[in-house]
C-alpha cells in the first residue's frame, strides 16, 4: 500500500475503481432484495448508475494545500506576481521547466499546450496554465518570452514565471520539485550551460489552491488531464 | 436472479472503469521530412528539429538504419546553426526525475535501425545562432566511423505528439 501511495496515479485509479465497486455491491444486494416487492426499483437502479458515473468526478483527493503559500515572482511580461495567491479562483495546470532543457521540458510544455488546445472554450473558462522555471539565473522574463514565442504558444491564459534564486528554490521545495545540477557544456566563449536532473512534472491545482494531482510532465496523457480539469470545474 | 445481478455488476464495472480511465491517445503526427539520406550501408530518415530561439538550445532527431553486417558508430555531428553540436541522451533517474548527458558516440548495430528520438538519444544543438522557426530548414553533418560523413537537411517541425 505504501508503494501505491508513493505512486499517486495508480493509487487514485485503484481508489476510483474500488470505492464505487464496494458501493455497488452493497446497493445491488439491496436492490435485488427489494426488487420483487418495490415497483420503482428500476428508478433506483438508474439513480445508482448516475451516482456511479459522477462518483469518479470526486476522486481527485487533496494532495497538498498551497493556499497558505505565497511567493513573489515575475512573469514573462516582467510583472510582479503573487504565486499562488493571484491565481485563486483558477484551475491551475502548472509545469516546471528550465529553458536550456532541449528534450523533457519542451515535451512537458507541449503536453500543456495540447491540453490547452483540447479544452473547449467553455471548458477553458477559469483554467490557467503556468510554467515555472527552476533555473531563474538563466530564465529571465525575456528568455521565457522567447521560449514561448518560438513555440507559438497561446499566452492568453498561460503565464511563465521566474524569480530570485532563493525564492524559486524555496518554492520548488514547497511544491516537491527537485532540480539538481547535472551535466554541463562550456561554450567557446567560456560560458557554462548547466543541465538539471529534475522532477518531470505537471500539477493540477484547484480553484482553492489545493494540489489535486501530479502527472509525469513529458509522458502525461492529455485526455486524462482534460478529464481531471473538467471533473474539478 | 444471481446471473442477472452478475451481468449488471459486470456491466457497471466496465462502465466505471472506462468512465474513470478514459484516455484518448493523441494521434501521432508524422510530419518529419520524407527525405532519405543514404551513403553506403547507412540510411538516415525521419529527420526533424525542434523549434529553438536564437541563443537557446534545441535538438535534432532522426532514424539511422544500418544495413551492413557490421556495426557502425556515430562519432559526432556538426552544424553551422549552433555554437556547439553534441550527441546527448536523456535518462531516467528514478522518482520521476529525468536528466540529460552528453555521450561520446552511439553504436548502430548491424542490420538494425537506431532511433534518435525524444526522451532518448538526440543531437543537441547548443546556443543556436538564429531562431529555428517552424518550417525552417537546417543542415547537419553526421560523422560515422565506417561510412564517413552524411549531410542531412532537416525541417523544423512543431512538436510531435508522441504515443507513450
Amino acid at each position: 500500500m505504501n508503494s501505491l501511495k508513493e505512486n499517486p496515479n495508480q493509487y487514485n485509479l485503484l481508489r476510483c475503481i474500488a470505492t464505487p465497486l464496494i458501493d455497488y455491491c452493497q446497493f445491488l444486494s439491496f436492490i435485488i432484495g427489494m426488487k420483487q416487492s418495490h415497483p420503482s426499483s428500476k428508478m433506483l437502479i438508474l439513480f445508482v448508475l448516475l451516482i456511479g458515473f459522477t462518483s469518479c468526478k470526486n476522486k481527485l483527493p487533496i494532495e497538498q494545500d498551497f493556499s497558505k503559500i505565497n511567493y513573489q515572482l515575475v512573469d514573462n511580461d516582467n510583472r510582479t506576481v503573487n504565486f499562488f495567491k493571484d491565481f485563486k479562483g483558477k484551475t491551475i495546470v502548472a509545469g516546471y521547466i528550465f529553458t536550456n532543457c532541449p528534450d523533457i521540458c519542451p515535451l512537458t510544455t507541449n503536453n500543456m499546450r495540447l491540453v490547452q488546445e483540447t479544452l473547449t472554450e467553455d471548458e477553458m473558462k477559469d483554467v490557467q496554465f503556468i510554467s515555472i522555471s527552476f533555473d531563474p539565473e538563466v530564465d529571465t522574463p525575456e528568455t521565457l518570452t522567447k521560449f514561448a514565442e518560438i513555440r507559438n504558444l497561446d499566452l492568453s491564459n498561460w503565464t511563465f514565471l521566474t524569480g530570485s534564486k532563493p525564492v524559486i528554490d524555496s518554492l520548488m521545495k514547497d511544491v516537491g520539485v527537485v532540480a539538481i545540477l547535472g551535466d554541463s557544456t562550456i561554450t567557446p566563449s567560456g560560458e557554462k550551460i548547466n543541465y538539471f536532473v529534475h522532477t518531470d512534472r505537471i500539477s493540477l491545482i484547484d480553484k482553492n489552491l489545493q494540489l489535486r494531482k501530479n502527472y509525469i510532465g513529458s509522458k502525461a496523457e492529455i485526455q486524462e488531464i482534460v478529464n481531471d480539469i473538467n471533473a474539478l470545474n | 436472479m444471481k446471473t442477472r445481478a452478475a451481468i449488471v455488476l459486470v456491466t457497471l464495472l466496465t462502465l466505471i472503469f472506462f468512465s474513470c480511465n478514459s484516455k484518448t491517445d493523441m494521434p501521432e503526427t508524422n510530419e518529419t521530412a520524407d527525405q532519405t539520406f543514404e551513403q553506403g550501408n547507412i540510411k538516415i530518415t525521419d529527420t526533424w528539429i525542434r523549434p529553438g530561439a536564437a541563443g537557446m538550445n534545441t535538438a535534432f532527431f532522426f532514424n539511422v538504419t544500418n544495413s551492413s553486417d557490421m556495426p557502425d558508430t556515430l562519432v559526432s555531428a556538426e552544424s553551422g546553426i549552433a555554437e556547439i553540436v553534441e550527441i546527448h541522451e536523456t535518462y531516467e533517474k528514478g522518482d520521476d526525475m529525468m536528466g540529460m548527458r552528453s555521450v561520446e558516440e552511439v553504436v548502430i548495430p548491424a542490420n538494425s535501425t537506431f532511433e534518435f528520438k525524444p526522451m532518448h538519444h538526440h543531437v543537441m544543438l547548443i546556443k543556436v545562432i538564429n531562431d529555428l522557426k517552424i518550417d525552417d530548414e537546417a543542415t547537419v553533418n553526421l560523422k560515422f566511423k565506417n561510412t564517413g560523413d552524411i549531410k542531412i537537411t532537416a525541417k523544423v517541425i512543431d512538436m510531435k505528439t508522441m504515443k507513450h
